[in-house]
């Protein structure tokens, strides 16, 4: 018994533990623009990121 | 060779032309599987006569198979103890195999008799044991309807009755049993009391029951050996429930703050509330062939609350402009205000220089947008081999954490097959509270409820079955 108790305050603690700092979540602001330089940096002007945007039919019966 | 030996070897041989029997099988429909399944059955190995579950010669041959596991019970015979304050002595065994089962299915019924000559029945059948007496009813019909017996005014169906087949006698028994021999029995609960008929070609008998655990047997007979084990299973099972009570709450828990934090959003106002369309609709050439292209910036609205999580919905009104076998795409950049003041050097209302901004807006070196997403709409039908579909997906929504409070712009770019009306797609963002972790704890939590559940009932250090 006492196994599942330290189980299940062990879960439901962690729950709200990484639920109340957010991890796991994608990072708006400051993380994003972090991560984004980066990637610029990392990529030559020219380079595959710079083709500007253009979405497509993202059905997934027609598999795209 | 005894007197039993010969017996045995009597039994084994075929009653039509005296050859051995031996083990075999076929094959035969079942309608409970719909399906052909392999049947065992004794054959004469002289005149090839099968003898199926039906016969008593069956019995004989399958016997020991039936039997194997006879040792494995808190009963033996010459055991002495009291039940309802007389004493008894458990005299005799009997074990039946249900007729319908070709696997093994079978319960044992210890005879018991009181020093006044009272016959005593302890029946044991699956980890449960009930303790059965004779008993004579106020009335009882057997004969008079054909589909069910009248039994002190309850209509018990003659269709629940099942074949009990003994394949297994022992001890000082008040009568002679034979190894296959039939008793039709028929068990039923009447105001709360359990009552057995069993009709065998010379008798009815009918007894009156109730349910015994393990520990008032041992109790009873007094089976020190079991004492502690007994005890050990139960405290081991016990704590086990009371284990499986710590998930469930776990998971009430778990459910509740999800169910909370699923409708607990708060939205962010007045975010389509200002809108610019820079771009409307305009044609590009690009892998897609011909798409059109628009852009829009809504804003500004205010988000409140820094370093906390915000779901962003974006979707299709369909009451502005249906989406029809046709896609749609787009890419939702969030922007502070005050970036877009830097780089427009203050002119944030003014289209054309906010139209350059957005144009090379994937080449700064640093992001404008402090988050950005992109997605698709589609709608589509077609045939497959189950026939006509149509399908179609005309929302997105994500969640992200935004550190910084303030005014924020969204800009939106949107591509399409055809020119669509830039209403047709709207956004929210709300305040949100994430919940996925507590969805992953009532999983895990239900899990190991299972687990403790399947145990508490399971867990045994008894040498025998026991089901309370």
């Amino acid at each position: 018994m006492l196994k599942s108790v330290v189980i299940t305050i062990l879960l439901i603690s962690g729950s709200f533990m990484l639920t109340s700092r957010y991890i796991g979540y994608a990072g708006a602001g400051k993380e994003y623009f972090k991560k984004v330089t980066q990637e610029r940096k990392s990529l030559r002007s020219g380079s595959g990121y710079y083709v500007p945007y253009r979405g497509g039919s993202g059905s997934f019966r027609s598999g795209k | 060779m005894g007197t039993e030996d010969k017996k045995e070897l009597k039994a084994l041989k075929c009653p039509r032309c005296g050859g051995d029997l031996a083990r075999g099988s076929r094959s035969q429909y079942d309608e409970d599987e719909e399906e052909d399944v392999t049947i065992p059955v004794a054959r004469c190995i002289q005149c090839n006569t099968e003898y199926d579950r039906h016969t008593s010669e069956y019995y004989e041959l399958f016997a020991d198979d039936l039997t194997i596991d006879k040792d494995s019970t808190v009963f033996k015979l010459g055991l002495k103890g009291k039940l309802k304050d007389k004493e008894y002595e458990i005299i005799g065994r009997l074990r039946y195999q249900d007729e319908d089962e070709y696997e093994k299915s079978t319960w044992d019924e210890w005879v018991a008799v009181s020093e006044d000559g009272v016959y005593h029945y302890l029946v044991e059948e699956d980890g449960r044991i009930d303790s059965y007496e004779e008993y004579v009813p106020e009335s009882i019909d057997m004969e008079t309807n054909g589909s069910y017996i009248e039994f002190e005014g309850k209509k018990i169906p003659k269709s629940e009755g099942y074949t009990g087949r003994i394949v297994l006698a022992e001890g000082e028994l008040p009568w002679k049993p034979e190894i296959g021999e039939a008793t039709l029995c028929y068990d039923f609960k009447k105001d709360g009391n359990h009552y057995t008929i069993e009709k065998s070609d010379e008798e009815v008998s009918i007894t009156k029951g109730e349910k015994l655990t393990h520990g008032e047997v041992i109790e009873a007979f007094q089976i020190e050996q079991y004492r502690d084990l007994y005890s050990n299973t139960l405290k081991k099972r016990k704590s086990l429930k009371w284990g499986s009570r710590f998930y469930i709450g776990g998971m009430v828990l778990s459910l509740m703050v999800s169910v909370y934090s699923c409708f607990s959003e708060t939205p962010v106002q007045g975010v389509m509330n200002s809108k610019k369309i820079l771009v409307d609709n305009s044609p590009v050439n690009d892998a897609e062939g011909n798409v059109y292209e628009s852009q829009i910036l809504y804003g500004p609205f205010d988000i409140p609350e820094g370093n906390k999580l915000y779901n962003v919905e974006v979707k299709i009104d369909q009451s502005i402009q249906p989406l029809n076998l046709e896609w749609q795409s787009f890419r939702f950049l969030l922007i502070n205000e005050n970036r877009l003041n830097d780089i427009t050097g203050g002119k944030i209302t003014d289209p054309a220089v906010l139209k350059d901004v957005f144009e090379d807006i994937d080449a700064m070196p640093e992001p404008l947008e402090s988050y950005l997403i992109t997605g698709d709409f589609w709608d589509e039908e077609g045939r497959d081999s189950d026939g006509y579909w149509h399908e179609s997906d005309l929302s997105y929504n994500t969640d992200f954490v935004l550190d910084d409070p303030g005014k924020y712009y969204t800009y939106m770019e949107l591509f399409s097959n055809n020119a669509k009306d830039v209403n047709s797609v709207v956004f929210s963002i709300s305040r949100a509270h994430g919940y996925r972790y507590f969805i992953i704890s009532f999983f895990i939590l239900f899990v190991l409820w299972g687990i403790s559940q399947i145990r508490s009932r399971s867990y045994n250090e008894l040498p025998f079955e026991m089901s309370e």
